[in-house]
């Protein structure tokens, strides 16, 4: 068979399900290609080589003058070991892609970095803004001079935050770099993602970066291009180089990187206040936190705060802050404030949790056998038992107090 | 113990009265040769802790090609030491070159999980640091980058590296860049479109080599076939030296045609293949005899080795002490390794299994293989016999005939088994539909320079994606201009792999006790479908198709079930019709439907049929494409099909319906199973006598149409292979295997002269 002979099988496959098969795509207008560049010029865009473009925003910062490393862990080298880190260390970046899987062929077309930047203009010297530079291939060739610019903006000392998941972006990343047999050194990845799962995915549930524009930034977009759509007009674009097809994707693009920089904001702010109950700002008030995810974010670096956290959302009648807030008191050494707790949850839930660390506490504490069997009873009395573990344990415990007791 | 044996069956009248052939091969003398000099000492200390103190020389001689820098096959049989061909060249310089990697490919991931472990046993104890993973998709996701980044030897399957490595080979940059050896095992299986796939999954992989530096070279090992050194060249696309003569030792084999006596001599009624394999594998292994019995179902796997455990169960002598096994596809992994550990720890003696244990996983020596019907072609039967033999002591393979004419046809005529070359293994890799395919996933993995070349007429093929969007041309460059992920949406083989998980609820239980794939699950565990598994018998209560689930529960029934399939074609789009020498052809797209409506009760050990149940599943379709010879009113294939007398035109178009799809694979580079054959006597579509060769896989891969193209040639090579084939009446590599046929006549003659009539010559 032959190329021929394909081609008319193809077309009678077309017929048969109505052009069904490869709409889109070949009936799409091929219109002559007028030069890409002009209407990218006239639209704020420079261009730096060939196929290459750039285009520089600024916005307001609203970003404090240092952040906490609250959100970092040892990994990260620009932190060393301080607990206040100058905001502008982090750098917020966001790409857009021509697939939604990962693998060879999908290629970023667009990238966008957003950085503190103070002015050196005489009327506003002195006064920091946000920066947003974004990069734009305009055709495949362009890839090579896209990245060698993009690693202006990736240095390895900087804080690179994105919202995607598994570094999502600086993966694509390392492999266009990759391919094309170029090196890069990327600083630490800070994915607000999964933090903002932990803060608000109880209250909102989904919590895409649209999500939480919504639901925490009180962000409303007018137009907003759907991510789904965007490799499709970025298609459009090469095939016709018509601007409009694709300048809803840049302004959602640069939307997204000033949205990172808020949600970091929001984050510091609630950590800041966290305890005090006090949390003005311009995104929505403090009751849609959840308390637990916050004292859980909190808990490795801030124990004190995440203490306070859970300690007012216990007496907010919240039983699961107050079994974290016991563990707290419990590993600083606090265990009356501990047992006060642990007998609240007992008496007020017959929590099978605080059982158990009574026990424990009493045999191995207090040392009161009597006391300790007494609970152990107590709870083995309760037959609610979902985790059966759990009641081997105790049954376990029970022989070993008995015989402890003769 | 076997040659009292063979000693003793050869003088049991009672068996000797059944066997039609004895063929007795020489033992052979090992040809042994040293380990190489430059053999670092750790390795030759494994393989002497090992007891491998030397080579035998066809080792040596693969060693030498691959140590020049040659690319190498190895035909040699099963329990030669294969295994070493590949693992002594590649180890040694893997330790000798610490960048080094090697790319080991498996057609199934069970074998890749052997060599996984014979790997650790040479590794583990020498503490080689040569790190060896296995990467299919049963890899868990927390080692996978270890794995890319630091996996010396990695091991896989050509499916994972055609929707998993390749399309991401960035992530695989390090291995990538230093890959120096490519083994793959088995490489007979890749026959026909299968081959023809991948063929171009290793073109993909040279180019992605390419780009990264590498120049990874090939050692590969095939089994018996016809041209093992053509079908390695095909694939690879370039020079390949051919390691054929076989320097391990084997004892005297012997190789016995068995056929089951007639119970009713006027109605040629034999004895069933089942009892008769039963009652032979009992014989031996009451005598001590490691046997492996080979059937051609998964429902006789079980119902023999059942058979076999129940006459051997008796609690006072624990079962004589013998524990038989059955082994197949759709058992646990677990179940699996735990079995093979089993046959080579020696605590099971016997082991009833389908083709699932032809190739080559390792299950130790065993004395005596039977064969419970011909496995269907030589190089199987060829490999299923070489099962049973170790390398000192003498074998006994034992084909056992069922009633099936190609059975009786090989009893009947030895010469044909024994004289015969095992069949060749051809492919087409320049198959548009398939190189289309492949070259969408090759953009998508790297840019395609204008010149570059895929194979042939990949550049029309280029420039066709192109019209239709898929890739954009810029630059002097092909770009993957699409949001979609294509390997994701091609499959390498035809099966599906939507597999039916089965769920043991006996008492409340929920346990996955085994898995099936859809279409084989339709036949075989249809709602009150008696289930086989390891010997324990559970009765289905729902076959939930749609949510890929079987519930099943213990039971302790009489009988088992038999699905009764229905094949059924029609067509849907008649392309196109063009006059053919004496007759007519026509193609178009079918829909080839299977449905399974009945199922029979069989009781077991008298395999009366006790009843009948109905079974409500949908058609298992399979649209695709075919080509039809249509013998049209007028035509000289007409007037010459009216002559033949009523009763034997069922007959004559079946056996032509054979002579074609016999010797269309060797035009089409195609394997037999590729093509589907199904002959009319009137078709409600044509109206008139004729036959379909269809397309095996979804969607069709080109097949029918190379049909159409060639169809003169294959006729005349039809006509030729009857006249020149060396059998008097017919036979099965001509005109294919009938059944029932009144034998009053010479069948060959009476096709010969249809042929002369339509032909005209």
């Amino acid at each position: 068979m032959d190329i021929k002979d394909l081609r008319s099988r193809i077309d009678s496959i077309k017929q048969q399900t109505n052009g069904s098969v490869h709409t889109g795509k070949s009936q799409r207008e091929k219109k002559p290609r007028p030069d890409a560049g002009k209407t990218l010029l006239d639209n704020g865009w420079n261009r730096i080589s060939e196929m290459v473009y750039e285009k520089v925003s600024v916005i307001n910062n609203i970003l404090p003058e240092a952040v906490s490393d609250i959100l970092l862990d040892e990994s990260c080298n620009t932190a060393e070991n301080k607990t206040m880190i100058p905001a502008e260390n982090f750098v917020f970046y966001d790409t857009e892609t021509t697939g939604l899987s990962a693998g060879a062929g999908n290629i970023v077309f667009l990238a966008g970095f957003g950085f503190l930047e103070t002015s050196n203009d005489a009327t506003t010297t002195g006064k920091t803004y946000l920066k947003i530079v974004q990069l734009f291939l305009s055709d495949f060739p362009g890839e090579p001079a896209f990245l060698e610019r993009m690693k202006k903006y990736i240095t390895p000392d900087r804080i690179y935050v994105s919202y995607n998941g598994k570094s999502f972006d600086a993966n694509i990343l390392r492999s266009r770099y990759a391919m094309n047999a170029m090196q890069i050194d990327f600083g630490y990845q800070l994915d607000l993602l999964y933090s903002s799962r932990r803060l608000w995915k109880n209250i909102i549930g989904a919590c895409s970066l649209g999500d939480i524009e919504r639901e925490v930034l009180d962000k409303r977009r007018a137009l907003d291009v759907p991510g789904f759509m965007v490799p499709d007009l970025y298609f459009d674009f090469i095939r016709t180089a018509r601007w409009d097809t694709i300048e809803g994707v840049n302004a959602h693009h640069l939307e997204d990187i000033s949205s990172l920089a808020e949600l970091l904001a929001v984050h510091e702010q609630l950590f800041a206040e966290a305890g005090e109950h006090i949390l003005p700002g311009n995104y929505k008030p403090a009751e849609y936190i959840d308390a637990l995810g916050l004292a859980s974010l909190l808990a490795d670096k801030r124990p004190e705060k995440a203490a306070l956290v859970l300690s007012s959302a216990f007496k907010g009648g919240n039983h699961k802050a107050g079994a974290g807030l016991s563990i707290i008191h419990k590993r600083a050494g606090r265990w009356d404030d501990a047992v006060i707790i642990w007998n609240r949850l007992w008496d007020d839930g017959k929590s099978i949790f605080a059982a158990v660390e009574l026990a424990k506490y009493y045999e191995h504490r207090a040392h009161n056998i009597e006391k300790a069997l007494g609970i152990t009873n107590d709870v083995l009395g309760l037959e609610r038992f979902r985790i059966t573990g759990i009641k081997q344990e105790l049954e376990k415990r029970k022989k070993r107090l008995i015989t402890k007791l003769n | 113990m076997l040659s009292e044996l063979i000693k003793t069956i050869k003088e049991d009248s009672d068996f000797k009265r059944n066997i039609t052939h004895w063929e007795t091969i020489q033992a052979r003398e090992g040809q042994y040769t040293n380990f190489p000099e430059d053999i670092d000492p750790l390795i030759k200390k494994v393989y002497s802790d090992r007891g491998i103190s030397r080579l035998y020389s066809h080792q040596r001689q693969c060693y030498d090609h691959v140590a020049e820098g040659k690319n190498t096959v190895v035909v040699t049989p099963t329990a030669s030491g294969k295994t070493l061909c590949y693992n002594l060249p590649v180890l040694n310089d893997l330790l000798k070159t610490p960048e080094a990697r090697a790319l080991y490919l498996f057609p199934t991931k069970a074998l890749s999980q052997d060599q996984q472990a014979e790997l650790n046993e040479v590794i583990k104890p020498a503490g080689l640091p040569l790190k060896t993973v296995t990467y299919d998709g049963d890899t868990p996701a927390s080692i996978r980058v270890a794995a890319r980044d630091g996996g010396r030897i990695i091991i896989t399957n050509p499916d994972m590296l055609h929707t998993g490595i390749m399309p991401n080979h960035p992530k695989w940059i390090k291995f990538l860049s230093n890959v120096k050896y490519i083994v793959i095992d088995e490489i007979h299986i890749y026959r026909g479109v299968f081959g023809s796939h991948v063929c171009n999954v290793i073109r993909r992989l040279k180019r992605i080599c390419n780009f990264y530096g590498s120049n990874p070279q090939f050692i590969c090992c095939s089994a018996t076939i016809g041209n093992p050194k053509e079908l390695a060249e095909n694939i690879l696309e370039t020079s390949v030296e051919l390691v054929d003569n076989n320097g391990a030792p084997s004892g005297e084999k012997h190789f016995v045609l068995y056929n089951p006596p007639l119970v009713d001599p006027v109605q040629g009624i034999r004895r069933g293949v089942v009892l008769e394999s039963q009652k032979l594998a009992l014989k031996f292994l009451k005598r001590g005899i490691k046997t492996i019995v080979f059937c051609r179902s998964r429902i006789r796997t079980e119902l023999i080795s059942s058979y076999i455990n129940k006459r051997l169960s008796n609690i006072f002598t624990d079962n004589s002490r013998i524990r038989v096994e059955a082994y197949r596809g759709g058992y646990l992994p677990s179940e699996r390794r735990e079995i093979e550990r089993g046959m080579r720890d020696g605590s099971i003696q016997g082991i009833v299994s389908t083709n699932a244990l032809e190739l080559g996983i390792d299950i130790g020596g065993l004395d005596a293989s039977i064969m419970a019907g011909f496995p269907g072609s030589i190089s199987s039967s060829w490999q299923q016999a070489g099962r049973a033999g170790r390398r000192s002591t003498s074998s006994l393979s034992v084909l056992i005939a069922s009633a099936a004419p190609v059975d009786q046809y090989v009893i009947d005529n030895p010469d044909y088994f024994f004289g015969k070359n095992p069949e060749s293994a051809l492919i087409d890799p320049n198959n548009i539909y398939i190189m289309l395919d492949h070259l969408k996933c090759a953009v998508f993995e790297l840019p395609f320079g204008i010149d570059e070349v895929f194979g042939r007429g990949s550049k029309e093929l280029l420039v066709y994606l192109e019209e239709e969007g898929v890739l954009r041309l810029t630059g002097d460059k092909y770009y993957w201009s699409d949001r979609s992920y294509p390997a994701e949406s091609i499959s390498l083989r035809s099966a599906t792999s939507e597999n039916v998980v089965i769920i043991d609820e006996t008492k409340g239980k929920n346990n996955v006790i085994g898995e099936m794939d859809r279409p084989s699950a339709k036949e075989m565990i249809f709602d009150h479908a008696v289930y086989i598994h390891r010997g324990e018998q559970y009765n289905v209560r729902k076959l939930d198709i749609d949510n890929k689930k079987c519930y099943v529960s213990q039971s302790n029934l009489n009988y088992y079930t038999d699905a009764v399939v229905k094949t059924d074609i029609k067509v849907l789009e008649e392309d196109r019709r063009m006059p053919l020498s004496g007759a007519e052809l026509a193609e178009g797209d079918v829909l080839v439907r299977k449905q399974v409506a009945k199922f029979k009760k069989i009781k077991y050990m008298s395999h009366e049929n006790v009843g009948f149940g109905e079974i409500f599943l949908p058609e298992e379709e399979m649209h695709t494409r075919s080509a039809v010879f249509i013998f049209a009113d007028g035509t000289a294939s007409a007037a010459a099909f009216n002559k033949i007398p009523d009763e034997l035109k069922e007959h004559v178009i079946g056996r032509i319906g054979s002579l074609i799809k016999n010797v269309s694979p060797i035009f089409l580079l195609c394997d037999g199973h590729d093509l589907g054959v199904a002959e009319r006597l009137r078709d409600p579509h044509f109206n008139q006598p004729c036959i379909y060769i269809y397309d095996n896989y979804p969607g069709g891969t080109g097949l029918s149409e190379g049909i159409a193209a060639k169809s003169d040639e294959i006729l005349h090579a039809a006509y030729a292979r009857i006249c020149g084939c060396g059998c008097e009446y017919g036979c099965p590599s001509c005109i294919g295997p009938d059944e029932e046929a009144p034998v009053t006549h010479n069948k060959k003659q009476q096709i010969i002269s249809f042929f002369n009539e339509w032909l005209n010559q």
